[in-house]
C-alpha cells in the first residue's frame, strides 16, 4: 500500500463521510461571527480547511471537563450502618479522527504526552484517548503574522504529532501517512496514487515562514526568561495591559494545568477541569499570589515562565509552546508573548 | 461626557446598519428559537471570562459567582447551560448600568455576540424606567433607588 496518496477537492466530502461512518470525526466548522471550532462531522456543514481554527482540537484528547468515575454505595442488609463503596472508573475513549487541524495544534499533544504518558504517573484517561484518536493535519500554505511555530521547533508542514499529513496541491491534497495509526485511513479507494504530486507538495512544504526571526533559546537567559522577568520587572508593562484578561490562555493547545472539582448529582463525579488553571490554588503553588479579579497580580509570569523556562528545564529544553499564535490573535489588549520572551532574553544579555 | 476634552470633537457618523439590528433579528425569533440560538452560541464559549474581565462595570471582583465555592452557584462543567447561566447573571447584574461599550463582545476570543443580551435588558430598563445608563451623570440608576409607585409598573392594579 502506497503511503502517499492524492485526493481531489471534489472527493474530499466523500472521504470525510466514509471516515465519519466508521468513527467519530471532528472537523473545523464555522460557528458564527467568524469563529471556527472542531465539531462532529455534518455533511450539511462544509469544513473550514483554509486556515487555523479559532479553538484548537485540544478537547478531542483533553476535554475541558471529563467524568473520571462513578461510584456505587451498597448497604450491608445485616448491618445497615455498614456500607461498601465501589469505584467505577471508565477510561474508555471513543475512536476518533480529528481532520483539518494544523500541525502546530497537534504538536501540542507531544507536550502533553511527556506529562500524561510519563513513566511515573501515566494518566489512563489521556492514554486511552490518545490511542483512540488519529490526527489528520493540513500543512499550512500561508503563514499568518501571529504564527511562530518555527521558533519552537515546528513548522508549517511539521509532521510531528500528526498521523496523516495533507499538503494542499493543485486541485486537492497530497495525503501522507506519518504514523502506523494513520496508514489505514489511506486505504479508501477514493484516494488515488499521489506520487505525481510529491514534487509540488515538497515545494509547498519548503516555504519558510516569515516571522520574527530566530527564537531566542531559553538557555540564553540565565535563570530562564521567567526568572529574568520576575527580577527585572519587565512583565509589569505587559501585566498593565492584560491585568484583567487572565483567561485567554484557554484557547491555546498546550496548556496543561488543571485540577479536580466535585459535582454531586446522582453520583459523585470528580472531573478534571482546565478552569483549574484560573483558580488560586495552582497559582499559589507557583508562588505568585492569587488570580482573583481583585488581585491583578502577575499570572502571565507563570504562563510565560511555564512555557519557556520551567518546562524546558524539566524536559530537555523542549519549549512548552507550539507557536500557534492563538494567544496573540485572541488577546483583546494585544499582548504578544514573542515580545515578552525576546525582551527578557535581550535584558539577560545586556 | 468628560472632565477635560482634548482635540476636536468627531462628527458622529451614522452606522451603515442599524445599531440594534442584531437585537431586532433575535427578538423576531420565537422563544424556543432564541434558546436554540443561545445554546449554539454558548457551545463554543471557552469560559475564559474575558467578557467579565473587560467589563468596566463588573463590580463583584473576587466574589464572582464564576469562582465562588461557598456558595457554589456554578459547576465547572463544560456545558452550554452553565455558560449561559453565567452570561444571564452577568447581564442581569448590568441591567440599568451597562453603557453598551461593547468591550465584552470585543474581548471574546470566540466571537460570541453577548452584547445583544445587554442590549435587550437595557431596552427593558428604558421601557420600564425611562432610563439610559451613561447619559446623565446626575440620574440615579433605577435599580439603585426605590419608589413606592413606579410610573410604568402596575403593581397593584389587579
Amino acid at each position: 500500500m502506497a503511503t502517499v496518496k492524492y485526493i481531489s477537492h471534489e472527493k474530499l466530502p466523500q472521504w470525510l463521510a466514509a471516515l465519519a461512518a466508521e468513527r467519530r470525526l471532528l472537523v473545523p466548522v464555522a460557528s458564527g461571527d467568524g469563529s471556527v471550532v472542531f465539531r462532529p462531522f455534518d455533511p450539511a456543514r462544509r469544513p473550514v480547511l483554509d486556515g487555523d481554527a479559532t479553538a484548537p482540537p485540544k478537547a478531542a484528547i483533553f476535554p475541558a471537563c471529563q467524568e473520571l468515575f462513578r461510584y456505587e454505595q451498597t448497604k450491608d442488609p445485616e448491618n445497615p450502618e455498614h456500607t461498601t463503596m465501589q469505584l467505577l472508573p471508565d477510561p474508555k475513549a471513543v475512536p476518533t479522527v480529528v481532520f483539518g487541524a494544523r500541525p502546530c495544534g497537534v504538536r501540542g499533544f507531544l507536550i502533553f504526552d511527556r506529562v500524561y504518558l510519563g513513566q511515573k504517573f501515566p494518566d489512563p484517561y489521556y492514554a486511552a484517548a490518545r490511542e483512540a484518536t488519529v490526527f489528520v493535519t493540513m500543512a499550512c500554505k500561508t503563514v499568518e503574522n501571529t504564527c511562530f511555530c518555527h521558533w519552537v521547533g515546528g513548522g508549517p508542514s511539521d509532521p510531528a504529532g500528526s498521523d496523516v499529513l495533507c499538503t494542499p496541491v493543485d486541485g486537492g491534497y497530497l495525503v501522507e501517512a506519518v504514523s502506523d495509526k494513520g496508514a489505514p485511513l489511506l486505504a479508501n479507494p477514493l484516494l488515488e496514487d499521489g506520487e505525481a504530486k510529491v514534487a509540488e507538495a515538497d515545494a509547498v512544504k519548503g516555504r519558510r515562514p516569515r516571522g520574527p526571526g530566530r527564537r531566542p533559546g531559553h538557555r540564553e537567559c540565565p535563570g530562564g526568561p521567567a526568572g529574568r522577568l520576575r527580577r527585572c520587572g519587565l512583565l509589569a508593562r505587559h501585566v498593565g495591559k492584560m491585568h484583567q484578561l487572565r483567561g485567554l490562555h484557554l484557547p491555546v493547545p498546550d496548556l496543561l494545568l488543571f485540577h479536580h472539582h466535585r459535582r454531586t448529582i446522582r453520583t459523585f463525579r470528580p472531573t478534571p477541569s482546565l478552569l483549574g488553571c484560573l483558580h488560586a490554588l495552582p497559582v499559589h503553588h507557583g508562588g505568585v499570589g492569587t488570580q482573583s479579579p481583585a488581585d491583578q497580580g502577575p499570572p502571565p509570569e507563570n504562563r510565560v515562565g511555564h512555557k519557556f523556562s520551567y518546562y524546558p528545564s524539566l524536559h530537555e529544553g523542549l519549549v512548552a509552546c507550539c507557536g500557534c499564535g492563538r494567544c496573540i490573535k485572541s488577546c483583546p489588549v494585544s499582548v504578544d508573548i514573542r515580545e515578552i520572551v525576546q525582551q527578557a532574553v535581550a535584558r539577560a544579555k545586556a | 461626557m468628560a472632565d477635560q476634552f482634548v482635540g476636536d470633537p468627531i462628527t458622529p457618523v451614522a452606522p451603515t446598519t442599524p445599531e440594534d439590528a442584531d437585537l431586532a433579528a433575535l427578538t423576531a425569533k420565537s422563544v424556543p428559537e432564541r434558546l436554540a440560538y443561545w445554546r449554539a452560541q454558548m457551545d463554543r464559549c471557552i469560559r475564559c471570562y474575558a467578557c467579565r474581565n473587560a467589563c468596566p462595570l463588573c463590580v463583584c471582583r473576587d466574589h464572582c459567582i464564576a469562582q465562588s465555592r461557598e456558595p457554589h452557584w456554578m459547576t465547572q462543567e463544560d456545558t452550554a447551560t452553565e455558560k449561559f447561566f453565567f452570561q444571564l447573571v452577568h447581564a442581569m447584574h448590568l441591567a440599568g448600568r451597562c453603557t453598551e461599550c461593547g468591550e465584552c463582545q470585543r474581548a471574546c476570543p470566540m466571537g460570541i455576540p453577548i452584547l445583544t443580551l445587554k442590549k435587550h435588558l437595557n431596552g427593558t430598563i428604558r421601557d420600564l424606567f425611562d432610563y439610559q445608563a451613561g447619559v446623565d451623570p446626575q440620574a440615579i440608576p433605577p435599580l439603585l433607588q426605590f419608589k413606592v409607585e413606579e410610573a410604568n409598573i402596575n403593581e397593584r392594579g389587579w
